[in-house]
């Protein structure tokens, strides 16, 4: 993996697609058992797909960005949306638990 | 008693946080030793966070999800399995991914980061921000340990 600009945005993009399946299969019980159905449990399901997902993401934007280059702002920007990510998943859980 | 892949788990995960400290650390005044010695640290903190996910994934599934779950769920701190556990399981996917992250930056950039003074700032940054959800998975898993103690002492008092 020699190119850091699409490791920026497959990093980016797998962490908005992290929160999108926990939210998700929370909020839509069938899309739970949907993506449970491909393993024997949602979470390795979600695991699984984390990795796949990541690595597809990295070769797509290979293919299309020529660019291997990284700028700071880049990893600041990976920095900002990891941590909206946890303050997604830990504000989402901690609703859901209050409404209950 | 404390099923032991918990520990192994725990212990992985802590470890390989640690390690990216670390790989700040050697990152504050690089020299080029120094960002070979935090390549080799970021692969070594990528596998442990790997192993670590792997079987924390395989206790989670085997005999959290079957026999501690419902005690917790079913005791007055459910909060620890609702909140704590849900989002620890689910943020914890972001680590293997950071620290591959890391460490590939870090392999593809070695001269840039001898130069470019905002590009280690930067890699320190992340370093130091896998350190830390690192080590809120690390006390997340203590609050859940202790859920389950006490939803057992009640059940048998």
């Amino acid at each position: 993996m020699k190119n850091n600009f699409s490791l920026i945005i497959s990093t980016i993009l797998t962490s908005i697609l992290i929160v999108f399946l926990t939210i998700y299969s929370e909020l839509n019980e069938s899309f739970k058992n949907y993506i449970a159905s491909f393993t024997t449990h949602h979470w390795i399901s979600k695991s699984i797909l984390t990795i796949i997902l990541f690595i597809v993401f990295y070769l797509i934007f290979s293919l299309l960005i020529k660019n291997t280059k990284v700028k700071p702002k880049h990893i600041y920007l990976v920095i900002l949306f990891t941590i909206l990510s946890y303050l997604a998943i830990l504000g989402f859980f901690v609703f859901e638990f209050l409404i209950k | 008693m404390v099923h032991p892949l918990i520990g192994i788990h725990a212990a992985l995960g802590e470890l390989g946080s640690i390690l990216f400290l670390w790989v700040a650390i050697e990152l504050f005044s690089p020299t080029n030793k120094r960002i070979n010695r935090a390549k080799f640290i970021a692969l070594l903190g990528f596998i442990f966070l790997f192993l670590s996910w792997i079987i924390g994934g395989y206790y989670y599934v085997k005999f959290y999800g079957p026999d501690v779950k419902p005690l917790i769920k079913e005791s007055s701190a459910s909060w620890a399995h609702l909140i704590v556990m849900e989002t620890k399981e689910h943020v914890f996917l972001l680590l293997p991914v950071l620290s591959l992250l890391t460490y590939f930056i870090i392999k593809n950039s070695k001269n840039d980061l001898l130069k470019n003074n905002k590009l280690k700032n930067s890699v320190v940054t992340l370093s130091i921000l896998i350190f830390l959800i690192g080590m809120s998975m690390a006390f997340m898993g203590y609050l859940i340990s202790s859920a389950a103690r006490l939803a057992l002492e009640v059940k048998v008092l």
